[in-house]
């Protein structure tokens, strides 16, 4: 007795299996692609009450009027308490 | 809709009919006991100006929640089916595969979410025992509850690939839990490139979930975590989606 006839011939999955990693591989991309413009034009909320989650309304003035890029280094012991609100500051 | 909403009862009654449901939230329970207790000795330690979430984030039960949670929770959604053969006669009613993939992650997400309730007991039990203002407040509390919930969707999305791809509910959980720890373990990478170029740099800490679940927890609400997981989200779905098509032409 032989065995009955694939529904599919193999041709036929290999274009299937083609076309989903075709169709992965976009999804993936696009993906990254929101991503990356995430990580451009982001917007940070802070929803505490107390200040230490947000720079002060007169550093933001300040900021606002650098016009070059600010490469800012900091030298702070990761141990530290206030290691953490101020890497938070910084991003 | 009405079918997806069927689906979506079904699959959360399945954890309550079974013991594992119970388990899950019982394991939830006794970790928060836990933490509760390092929670309250190290308050009594020392003078903290940290606010709750932020300490409750460092302790290892948090991280034994969020990392263990996800794979026990989702094994069962599309192994067990297979493995008791309901899922060809599930597959044969008319409902399409993109309904059942949904209801299966929003399942699993509203009893993670269920699972995730009690967290807010220690914020009301703390809260008579503190007096200094911000160490329990509301707007922290809120963004870590995003954070966690961010998390869910994230991990019930890969949890719902990794039991779609076999029938074995042991090995579900393993491989849902081993790619969960990689993810995880990304964040440590990520510090260690901090001195790397820039744009390494900037790739990792774009992935780092400990970083993102920091924010969180301090009460930030950034949208670049938000978009990272909302759309690691989709993309496991979308991929959990292909493999259970895959049967029509396999």
């Amino acid at each position: 007795m032989t065995d009955p006839k694939p529904s599919f011939s193999r041709a036929r999955k290999w274009s299937i299996s083609l076309s989903v990693a075709v169709s992965t591989i976009a999804v993936f991309a696009l993906m990254l692609m929101l991503n990356y413009l995430a990580s451009r034009h982001y917007w940070r909320l802070p929803l505490a009450s107390n200040t230490q989650t947000e720079v002060s309304p007169l550093t933001l003035r300040v900021l606002g009027g650098v016009t070059n890029p600010v490469k800012a280094v900091v030298f702070f012991d990761k141990q530290e308490p206030l290691f953490d609100s101020v890497w938070g500051l910084l991003k | 809709m009405q079918a997806y909403w069927t689906l979506v009862r079904r699959e959360l009654g399945s954890h309550f009919f079974s013991w594992t449901g119970y388990i899950v939230i019982a394991a939830v329970l006794l970790l928060l006991a836990l933490s509760f207790i390092d929670l309250l000795t190290k308050f009594n330690g020392e003078s903290m100006d940290q606010p709750l979430t932020s300490v409750f984030y460092s302790t290892l039960y948090f991280w034994l929640i969020l990392l263990l949670a996800a794979p026990v929770i989702t094994m069962r959604s599309f192994a067990h089916e297979k493995a008791t053969g309901t899922f060809e006669t599930l597959m044969t009613t008319p409902v399409s595969d993109l309904q059942v993939v949904l209801a299966k992650f929003s399942g699993a997400l509203i009893f993670y979410v269920i699972m995730c309730v009690p967290l807010l007991s220690w914020v009301l039990i703390a809260r008579p025992l503190s007096n200094v203002p911000g160490i329990v407040d509301s707007g922290t509390i809120a963004a870590t509850f995003i954070g966690i919930f961010l998390w869910g969707c994230l991990y019930m999305a890969l949890g719902c690939l990794a039991s779609a791809t076999t029938r074995n509910q042991i090995i579900a959980a393993i491989v849902s839990l081993a790619i969960g720890i990689s993810l995880f373990m990304l964040s440590y990478l990520a510090i260690s490139m901090a001195n790397g170029p820039e744009w390494r740099a900037q790739l990792f800490a774009h992935v780092g979930l400990i970083d993102h679940m920091k924010d969180f927890a301090r009460g930030i609400v950034d949208t670049r975590p938000i978009v990272f997981y909302l759309t690691f989200t989709f993309f496991f779905l979308y991929l959990t989606l292909k493999v259970v098509e895959s049967r029509r032409w396999k």
